[in-house]
């Protein structure tokens, strides 16, 4: 379980804040997609959990333990991260990249050499990838990888910021049903980052609604859909459908 | 000099020449390998540590800008003559590219990469072996090699406090009014600093590889 409670985070001592009175709680086994436009606080919001960012203000709970008392290195551990930077390191190829968690808990190289045939499996990616270096691969299957590495560890908890950002809708779509499939099987506590409205409607269990900092709405999809909050979750589903009526007018002009 | 006469000189100076290219490895080697024990730790810590950066990089930095000469003369009423003050003056020499390449090595690193190796739980330990030095190597290789291919070149002047190597060969021409020995002296410490820049070149691209 994660639990936020009033956390806010300023960079510039409160002149303005990148989160505000954050409230949130993740059930395990649940998926939470974290929505909102560029620069609305959604990867400050994530950092602030397994502590890449300190929180200016608020508590937060990581299975019922305040993230501020867990000892650093052993919260990380315990937290998959995939990171919209993605970060390989460019050093290691596709399966040490995978695997590098368990190579720091001293897990034997035969172990490793599995487990990262596995987590390739699993994004969908070929096992003859497990000894490329990540410049010899696209920016999607680069993402990919990041995924696996967070999945790598079989943490209980997991972070997603905008893992198939990168990624054609078809290839997306495969990897959504994938992560819906896996989720059922692995029951992970996730928070998961996107500013793509179907898939946080594909992947979500409940939706978190973000805006300028601030939680503007969590509820479940039908919740969101039918009941928005404000008007800024109403123009958010709203804005997709009317580009599109846009679009075939300007077509059929 | 017709070609059998320089073979001749040559062949007159070889055993010594071996000698003496021996004794200018020697403070070449040692001094860059004294360089990069203490420039190496410098600079990791310059590139952690903000508030130190400044007065680190500017104290090796003003180590630089002293005439060889005179870091000679300074250090000869203070170490003596011969190999010990040489040393010294080659070690501080050295400091700078070394200290200055493994920092701007570390600095950089892809922001991203630093950030998921601390997202994934690395101690500052792991991520520095692990992560940051490998992939700061190439830089940090290109400043031992600077600071070898300059203590090449100096080091000849440490013939003037009595620490040996070729530029014996050179002070004695000048004693002497000898452009040979000078020349013999010259060409071979310049010879030994392409090679040596060929050399560390090499292992240069052999770590990019690995
Ligand atoms: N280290 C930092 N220093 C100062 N400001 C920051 C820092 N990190 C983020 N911010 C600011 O905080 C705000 C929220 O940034 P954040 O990265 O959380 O947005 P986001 O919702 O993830 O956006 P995107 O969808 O573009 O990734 C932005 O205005 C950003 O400029
Ligand atoms: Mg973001």
């Amino acid at each position: 379980m994660i639990r936020m409670q009033q956390v806010s985070k300023t960079f510039d001592h409160g002149q303005t804040f990148a989160v505000q009175e954050v409230n949130l709680e993740v059930a395990d086994g649940e998926t939470l997609v974290l929505l909102g436009t560029s620069g609305c606080g959604k990867t400050t919001t994530l950092k602030m959990i397994n502590r890449l960012v300190e929180p200016s203000s608020g508590i937060i709970e990581v299975d019922g333990r305040n993230v501020m008392d867990c000892p650093l290195q052993k919260l990380r551990r315990n937290i998959g991260y995939a990171f919209q930077g993605v970060g390989l390191f460019p050093h290691f190829t596709v399966g040490e990249n995978i695997t590098i968690g368990l190579r720091l808990d001293g897990r034997p190289k035969k172990e490793r050499l599995a487990r990262a045939r596995e987590m390739l499996a699993l994004v969908a990616l070929e096992e003859e990838f497990i000894d490329r270096y990540p410049h010899q691969l696209s920016g999607g299957q680069q993402q990919r990888v990041g995924v696996a590495r967070a999945l790598a560890g079989a943490p209980k908890n997991l972070l997603m910021d905008e893992p198939f950002g990168a990624l054609d809708a078809i290839t997306r779509d495969t990897l959504q049903k994938e992560y819906l499939k896996l989720q059922r099987e692995l029951n992970k506590t996730v928070i998961f980052v996107t500013h793509d409205i179907i898939e946080a409607l594909t992947v979500a269990d409940r939706i978190a609604v973000m805006h300028a900092g601030r939680i503007e709405q969590v509820g479940s999809k039908t919740e969101i859909l039918q009941q928005p909050a404000t008007d800024f979750v109403r123009h958010l589903f709203a804005k997709p459908a009317e580009q599109l009526r846009d679009y075939w007018e300007a077509m059929h002009e | 000099m017709s070609e059998s006469a320089l073979a001749l000189f040559l062949a007159s100076h070889a055993t010594e020449l071996g000698q003496k290219t021996v004794e200018h490895l020697l403070l070449t080697g040692i001094s860059t390998g004294l360089a990069i024990g203490l420039g190496l730790p410098l600079g990791v810590l310059v590139a952690k540590n903000s508030l130190v950066r400044g007065p680190v990089l500017g104290i090796v930095g003003v180590f630089q800008t002293i005439p060889s000469l005179a870091m000679l003369a300074f250090l000869l009423p203070l170490l003596g003559i011969g190999f010990k003050p040489a040393i010294t003056a080659l070690t501080l020499y050295a400091l700078l590219p070394i200290v200055r390449n493994t920092y701007t090595g570390l600095a950089g690193i892809d922001r991203d990469i630093i950030e998921a190796a601390a997202g994934l739980g690395f101690t500052e330990r792991q991520k520095l072996l692990l992560i940051e030095l490998p992939l700061a190597t190439p830089v940090i290789i290109a400043g031992i090699r600077t600071a070898a291919v300059i203590g090449v070149g100096i080091a000849t002047l440490s013939s003037f406090i009595g620490a040996g190597g070729l530029g014996d060969y050179i002070n004695r021409g000048l004693a002497m009014n000898n452009t040979q020995l000078i020349l013999l002296g010259a060409c071979s410490a310049a010879i030994l600093a392409l090679i040596i820049d060929f050399l560390l070149g090499l292992l240069g691209r052999a770590l990019r590889k690995a």
